[in-house]
């Protein structure tokens, strides 16, 4: 490209910078709109991005394998005994047995996860994933010690007292004395969760001795993980396996789906403006005339012209697209996506209060870029060359 | 698998693509009935002003294809991750029988696209527009094309089955057999890369000679010589990709299992892919335009303009094939002399 055609260039440009500021009102409307649409847009992205993270960075914890029992279509308790038959497949590093379930609150209507587990918590590479931000975790021997969430410590209004009791099925009553409190950070997972030893969990559901409510099986290599559970689901028929990878999938399938469900709605805004821009760059005026016959008169070609109108829908656009995405990381770091996270995670009494960490990815930008800039410009296409072609002789 | 912003964005750029096109294809039409370069009638005048929305048009619709080749590359990845037995885009791909020809409909498109606009390029740097009817002909020849290409984007999107957890029974293992997908099995290595180097070489040689000679005026069997350029371009293309994928990824992957001509896109791999398929794809287009636009220079006005085209593609041309073939030879180079990564 010569020097000259760079002049050219920088002209054109010029000029469209000040043609911007003429009609500074109309093209301030426009941006506040556009950039409103793009913000919505990428909200929704990034909170989705940011919980498919989330849910990939907790299930870090979770077992390679869940294997529950199902009966009339419904799961039901498993027979712990069923480790032992599969402890003749090769490739299963160790068993756990889980016992859990909802626990409700009638005072507050509340509905709390209790989770009970077998295996010493101390020193399992759960526990070192769940992070206490005080206490310990109850040993296996110990009896009626828990680890809740401060969430759960305010719904009990316990204050500073540390034993509280829930109802059996039954009606009596089971005390339990908190030895400690998980971490904020872990507040998506652990915001409804009490933690017990497998003893008091079946205590507290009156579960049958030798049964659980499911088994978890870690496998030492992660490329057999598949194999393993097609062999488990061989052996214990009318079971139910579920993968650790199929629940991020399904994480992931449901995020997507929600985002794509959000992505549907807004492009009706999106082509509502669309339309609006359509219309506003159509209308010209007898002014915008006048000066598109001065322009061809000083020599200006049909391709500057079109190439002017180019440049400035292209700077409102991109003005827009980066005020509405900067934004939308804002309100998805900062705020934690306040305007569309209950769209995502669903509402309940017990609600988790975690933050969102977008990871910045090109190909998010990219995204944004194509369903808002794209259509904008293939919008203003043909009002610029209606403008552009205006005859000089026929408006001067 | 509509709903997803992945699948939406592609549909939306899709259905961008086809209004623009409609647009277009009415002056086409138009054109093609009423065109007439001698005559000063309104109508006339009118159709050369429409020239250039069709022009601005059919441009919009070259970006279209380029974001949208991107696109669906980057959204096959996405999918890969929720796809059974998909471990990158070449499964996603894979994942039925749609995928493919989507994916080479679209690079096609870029293709025709942008020899389109060569074609409005060299008609109007001539005051007589001596291709008009021609270029307009080819907007028609563009429509199946973009129809094909939403109807396959449809069908494969409609077709994807993500892989979640069912609640009535025990998961579904359809995976095992998907591991590994690749795109092309094993190759005659040693035969293909002496074809593809030596194509190569031919077709550096023949730029060179197409060079000096395009200054020169007009030589017997030029036409000839200029389509059979094109088509050794067009081999070459092909050859490349089958190259990259089969003989080149592994190396930039280090692992000889895996080959796969997406994941080179992406950072882990310095994100080398797009350097390699910008050289290729350009180096492609300007070589088969410098020899398919051979066909004009019987036209009136013709000659000049085809020539100073020429030039510039073919030197395009040379600059960008040595730069490819760089970047696709530095990979299995390190590991053949230097005895691997270190």
């Amino acid at each position: 490209m010569t020097m000259n055609s760079v002049g050219r260039l920088l002209n054109i440009l010029d000029y469209a910078l000040y043609a911007l500021r003429r009609k500074l009102l109309k093209n301030v409307s426009v941006f506040c709109l556009f950039a409103l649409v793009i913000f919505f847009l990428s909200s929704f992205l990034l909170v989705s991005k940011a919980l498919t993270e989330a849910a990939q960075r907790i299930l870090a914890t979770a077992p390679d394998i869940t294997v529950q029992q199902m009966s009339a279509g419904r799961q039901i308790s498993i027979v712990a005994s069923a480790a032992n038959e599969l402890s003749g497949i090769f490739g299963i590093e160790k068993i756990d047995e889980r016992i859990w379930g909802y626990y409700f609150d009638e005072s507050n209507g509340a509905n709390y996860t209790v989770i009970g587990m077998r295996t010493p918590f101390v020193g399992s590479p759960a526990a070192l994933q769940l992070g206490l931000a005080e206490g310990r975790l109850p040993a296996l021997a110990e009896q009626g010690k828990v680890v809740i969430s401060d969430n759960i410590r305010q719904h009990l209004q316990l204050g500073e007292r540390k034993h509280f009791s829930l109802f059996r099925p039954d009606l009596s009553q089971a005390g339990f004395e908190i030895i400690g409190l998980f971490d904020k950070k872990l507040e998506i997972i652990t915001a409804d969760l009490i933690l017990m030893t497998l003893a008091d969990a079946r205590d507290l559901f009156a579960i049958p001795e030798g049964y659980v409510t499911d088994l978890l099986v870690y496998v030492a290599n992660p490329n057999e993980i598949d194999t393993v559970a097609r062999k488990i689901s061989d052996t214990l028929l009318g079971s139910r396996i579920i993968t650790r990878n199929q629940i991020l999938k399904t994480y992931k399938v449901v995020f997507n789906w929600r985002s794509g469900l959000g992505t549907i709605c807004l492009l009706t805004a999106l082509a509502a403006f669309v339309i609006l821009a359509w219309d506003k760059a159509s209308g010209l005026s007898q002014e915008e005339r006048k000066e598109v016959g001065i322009l061809k008169i000083l020599g200006w070609q049909t391709s500057d012209l079109i190439f002017l109108r180019f440049c400035e829908s292209l700077t409102v656009s991109l003005l827009a697209f980066l005020s509405g995405y900067v934004l939308a990381w804002v309100h998805v770091a900062s705020f934690d996506g306040a305007l569309f996270r209950p769209v995502f995670l669903g509402w309940s009494v017990v609600r988790p209060v975690f933050s969102l960490a977008p990871p910045f990815a090109v190909e998010d930008l990219l995204l944004v870029f194509t369903l808002s800039v794209i259509p904008y410009l293939c919008a203003t296409a043909v009002p610029a060359w209606r403008a552009a072609t205006v005859r000089a002789d026929s408006v001067i | 698998m509509l709903l997803n912003s992945w699948s939406i964005t592609l549909l939306v750029t899709s259905a961008a693509a086809l209004f623009l096109a409609a647009g277009a294809v009415g002056t086409a039409i138009r054109t093609l009935r009423f065109w007439d370069s001698e005559a000063d009638t309104a109508r006339q005048i009118e159709l050369e002003n429409e020239t250039w929305l069709s022009a601005l048009l059919m441009q919009y619709g070259m970006v279209l294809q380029i974001l949208a080749l991107l696109l669906l590359v980057l959204a096959a990845d996405n999918y890969s991750e929720i796809l059974i037995g998909a471990m990158c885009a070449t499964g996603a791909f894979l994942a039925n029988e749609y995928g493919i020809p989507l994916l080479l409909v679209k690079i096609c498109g870029i293709f025709l696209y942008g020899f389109w606009i060569v074609l409005h390029r060299l008609d109007i740097s001539s005051e007589r527009l001596p291709l008009t009817r021609i270029k307009y002909g080819y907007v028609l020849l563009l429509v199946p094309l973009l129809l094909a290409d939403i109807l396959l984007l449809i069908l494969y999107l409609v077709d994807l089955q993500p892989d979640i957890i069912t609640s009535c029974c025990g998961v579904v293992f359809g995976g095992a057999a998907g591991d590994g997908k690749n795109l092309v099995g094993p190759v005659p290595v040693v035969v293909l890369m002496v074809l593809f180097y030596g194509l190569a070489g031919l077709l550096f040689v023949g730029g060179l000679v197409l060079l000096r000679r395009a200054d020169r005026g007009s030589f017997p069997g030029e036409n000839i010589i200029g389509i059979v350029f094109s088509l050794l371009w067009l081999l070459f293309f092909a050859l490349s990709l089958l190259v990259i994928t089969a003989v080149i990824s592994s190396y930039i992957y280090a692992m000889p299992f895996h080959r796969c001509p997406f994941d080179i896109l992406k950072e882990e791999y310095y994100s080398v892919g797009y350097v390699i398929y910008f050289a290729l794809f350009t180096a492609t287009f300007f070589g088969m335009s410098a020899g398919l636009t051979t066909l004009f220079t019987a036209l009136p006005d013709m000659r000049q303009a085809v020539a100073s085209f020429r030039i510039t593609a073919l030197r395009l041309c040379l600059l960008l094939l040595p730069l490819f073939l760089l970047v696709v030879s530095w990979f299995p180079a390190v590991y053949l002399l230097g005895g691997g990564d270190r």
